[in-house]
């Protein structure tokens, strides 16, 4: 049996590991995703990136961190935002890129200024893609942050490796279970917030 | 699998009150209708009339509710779906060829399926390719994407000959080309139609196409069937308001009756003067080079008939006088509806106009006159 | 020592030349079982419609369970090493293989259906000659998606004695060797590209072929 102390810290570790990789991916991609806009050059780089980095299995990037920046739990959390950025930078991108042309000189035609046509048009607009991507963050992320216990950053992937360790299967379950519980809740919440945020017209 | 071949050639089709409903709106609302065997039979009316339905009745793409379909006096039902539809063609609007086939491998779909040789089905596809006006060289590996609307529509028609079906049913085929290309298709695809020798049941909503190709023509209006006859019948005796609506009578032909025969006349020149006694294969590359398609055969002054390149081409026996037929002869002062009221009660679609004198000066041909008007 | 040296000196001393062996063994493995059944349930879907959404809700849910989760929650049915690391990658990767054949056998033009059905095709024949063709990419996008995911899989067997390349990683991180850490992280990221690289050539390749344009 694994103590419920140990399994309730390790799983608030496991949570502040995810969501706040989360958070750091959403904060960066999302105006990322902006500025791809203005850029032709920037947003072909971000996609190649995006594109190249999604084969690269987790593990191998987990890893490669370790020489660049040691272990812990800071460099756990930049493993992830690395896996996790691109996905919602490339389909926020996309939302906000893949707009009715008519609807965005209708809009300059009506003096919105730049801005106002992101913030009142294509924003909007990239919300349905702009959650699809970070669901699958979110769930990428839940998956990498049980890995990233292996560079020391605590959670439930420690108790997880604890049990691979001496082949102690409650240890396993014990850690396993919640991250599926977790990933499961990610999924539901994710549609249900899409469902509540998009606009009707993409029902 | 190889499918039987079910029949040669047809005596007929017979639709027997024939009715579809999708839930309480009738498609199909008790359709009788008798397709003669190697006729163009064309169904016409507006969106939603139940002309596309009634085709798809035929090779059991829909089955009807009530009524039956024979054919030369068999029930369809009785012919597995897969075997009849192989026994006819199809050829539709949208077209319809597979994108990851080349016109070849369209083509040669069903032969390949029925168990042909790589040559047979080679030597039938350009065959077919030769027969649309597409030089197989050119364009039998080439791929759907790669040809225009029209191109396409010809390998549409190729693919649905491919296996020499009796029966060829079409819907719309022409419906998305340009007015030109279309005008171009129905003029070859008349052509087509004269060598096949296919019994074609054939869809349209355009009155000028079912005039040019159809040798009858089955108006269809609220899921029932209005009337079925030549352009003639409908147009001179239209039995409803919405049949004389559909071939326009009452704007444009009001002003038949005041016409006569000599205004709507080809003029003849020499070259459409033949010497009766000439051998038929001279006659017939006099007209060729002239590009004639009916000539007056005259003998010392006289009219001794009319010959029509077609029926020279498929038998140039003997003197052209052999072919010649008895013409009708009018004075190009005649009333017209009463010319062509006669014409069609003689079978006779070709007519000689005189002058006053009784010198040939041109000839009426009852369906271009009649396309003419429209 | 120079760079060629240390990186020689991590291949000899891990044996990644042995260690690729393994890990594309699993992969290759994984992938054409993957491919064959998530083809075969595909096509099962497409034919009984009502199991399509069941089966695909189910699938959709494995899918977002954490696969290392997954790869040991194998462990005390499949011990551990490669079966359980093949069967894992298995899991994952059916789901865009099936949904993608699914996706692609349905949505066929409606007039290429006519067609062939008034044209005298069987169900099956247009199964074989016309739907399958046409969902051809789709299939492909869908291995190539199920191929990312095999690479992740297989790379994290090395955590479960499976060999193949994530046994090196491991190693570098528990003795924290940068050196092998380097060499091996980027070898493994390298082959993942090369290989989705490849998949993706494919995938085109079918895409201008079925738009007939090459």
């Amino acid at each position: 049996m694994v103590p419920v102390d140990t399994l309730t810290n390790a799983t608030i570790q496991h949570l502040t590991l995810t969501y706040g990789a989360l958070f750091f991916s959403v904060v960066t991609a999302i105006p990322l995703a902006i500025l791809s806009l203005f850029s032709k050059r920037l947003s072909n780089a971000v996609l190649t990136l995006a594109n190249l980095l999604q084969a690269i299995p987790s593990f191998a990037v987990v890893a490669i961190v370790v020489p660049l920046l040691g272990i812990g739990f800071t460099p756990a959390v930049i493993a992830i935002v690395v896996r996790a950025l691109l996905p919602i930078i490339k389909n926020t991108y996309i939302g906000l890129k893949d707009i009715d042309a008519s609807a965005v000189s209708s809009a300059r035609g009506l003096g919105l200024t730049e801005w106002q046509i992101i913030r009142y048009i294509r924003l909007p607009h990239s919300y349905p893609a702009m959650f699809a991507g970070m669901k699958f963050a979110a769930i990428l992320a839940n998956s990498i942050a049980i890995l990233t216990a292996i560079i020391g950053s605590g959670g439930l992937g420690s108790v997880i490796f604890s049990g691979l360790s001496n082949l102690n299967t409650d240890k396993i379950i014990a850690g396993s279970l919640p991250t599926i519980g977790i990933a499961i809740f990610i999924d539901v919440s994710f549609t249900l917030l899409e469902r509540v945020i998009t606009p009707r017209t993409h029902s | 699998m190889t499918s039987r071949r079910l029949f040669d050639k047809i005596q007929g089709i017979t639709i027997s009150h024939v009715t579809k409903t999708y839930g309480s709106i009738y498609a199909v609302r008790d359709v009788s209708l008798d397709v003669i065997g190697g006729e163009l039979l064309v169904l016409i009316g507006p969106s939603g009339s139940g002309k596309t339905t009634t085709l798809r009745m035929v090779n059991r793409l829909i089955e009807p509710d009530e009524g039956s379909i024979s054919i030369d006096g068999q029930d369809i039902r009785g012919h597995d779906p897969v075997t009849l539809r192989r026994n006819m063609g199809y050829v539709i609007q949208q077209i319809g060829l597979f994108p990851h086939m080349s016109v070849r491998e369209n083509i040669g779909l069903i032969p390949r399926l029925e168990g042909w040789t790589r040559d047979d089905i080679n030597a039938r596809v350009d065959e077919l390719l030769s027969l649309v006006a597409l030089p197989p060289e050119v364009f039998s590996g080439r791929y759907p994407q790669e040809l225009s609307g029209g191109q396409q529509q010809r390998v549409g028609l190729a693919r649905a000959l491919a296996m020499d079906p009796p029966i060829l049913l079409m819907d719309e085929p022409f419906g998305a080309l340009d007015p030109i290309l279309r005008m171009q298709l129905q003029d070859e695809f008349a052509k087509i139609k004269e060598e096949l020798g296919k019994t074609i049941l054939f869809v349209t909503h355009d009155i000028e196409e079912s005039f040019k190709l159809g040798d009858r023509i089955a108006i269809m209006r609220d899921a029932s069937l209005d009337q079925v006859g030549t352009a003639y019948e409908l147009i001179f005796h239209p039995e409803s308001a919405f049949v004389a609506d559909i071939v326009d009578a009452n704007k444009k032909y009001k002003h038949v009756d005041t016409m006569c025969v000599g205004d709507v006349a080809y003029a003849l020149d020499d070259d459409h003067l033949l010497d009766g006694r000439m051998d038929s294969k001279d006659a017939l590359s006099s007209m060729h080079e002239h590009d004639i398609e009916v000539a007056l055969a005259v003998e010392g002054g006289e009219i001794i008939g009319l010959v029509n390149a077609l029926s020279l081409y498929r038998d140039a026996q003997g003197r052209l006088r052999d072919h010649a037929f008895e013409p009708l002869i009018f004075d190009a002062n005649d009333s017209l509806p009463a010319a062509l009221s006669e014409m069609k009660a003689h079978g006779i679609p070709m007519a000689v106009v005189t002058s006053r004198d009784g010198q040939p000066t041109g000839i009426i041909s009852m369906n271009e006159t009649l396309l003419r008007l429209v | 020592m120079n760079i060629i040296d240390r990186i020689m000196d991590v291949w000899e001393l891990q044996q990644l030349t042995q260690r690729t062996v393994e890990h594309l063994t699993m992969f290759a493995i994984a992938l054409v079982v993957a491919s064959i059944v998530g083809i075969i349930v595909g096509v099962i879907v497409y034919r009984r419609f009502r199991v399509a959404t069941v089966l695909f809700n189910v699938l959709n849910i494995a899918e977002t369970i954490p696969t290392l989760a997954l790869l040991v929650l194998l462990l005390p049915l499949l011990g551990l090493g490669m079966k359980p690391t093949i069967v894992t990658s298995i899991i994952y990767s059916i789901l865009p293989i099936a949904r993608n054949t699914y996706t692609g056998l349905t949505s066929v033009d409606k007039e290429h259906i006519l067609v062939a059905e008034a044209l005298g095709l069987s169900d099956s024949e247009i199964l074989r000659k016309v739907r399958f063709p046409l969902a051809l990419p789709l299939i492909a996008g869908g291995i190539r998606i199920a191929l990312v995911f095999t690479m992740g899989v297989v790379t994290l067997g090395g955590l479960i004695a499976a060999g193949g390349l994530g046994a090196p990683l491991q190693t570098g991180i528990q003795l924290y060797d940068k050196d092998i850490i380097i060499v091996t992280g980027l070898w493994v990221g390298l082959l993942a590209l090369i290989l989705d690289s490849v998949a993706g050539m494919i995938e085109h390749r079918l895409e201008v072929n079925r738009d007939g344009t090459r």
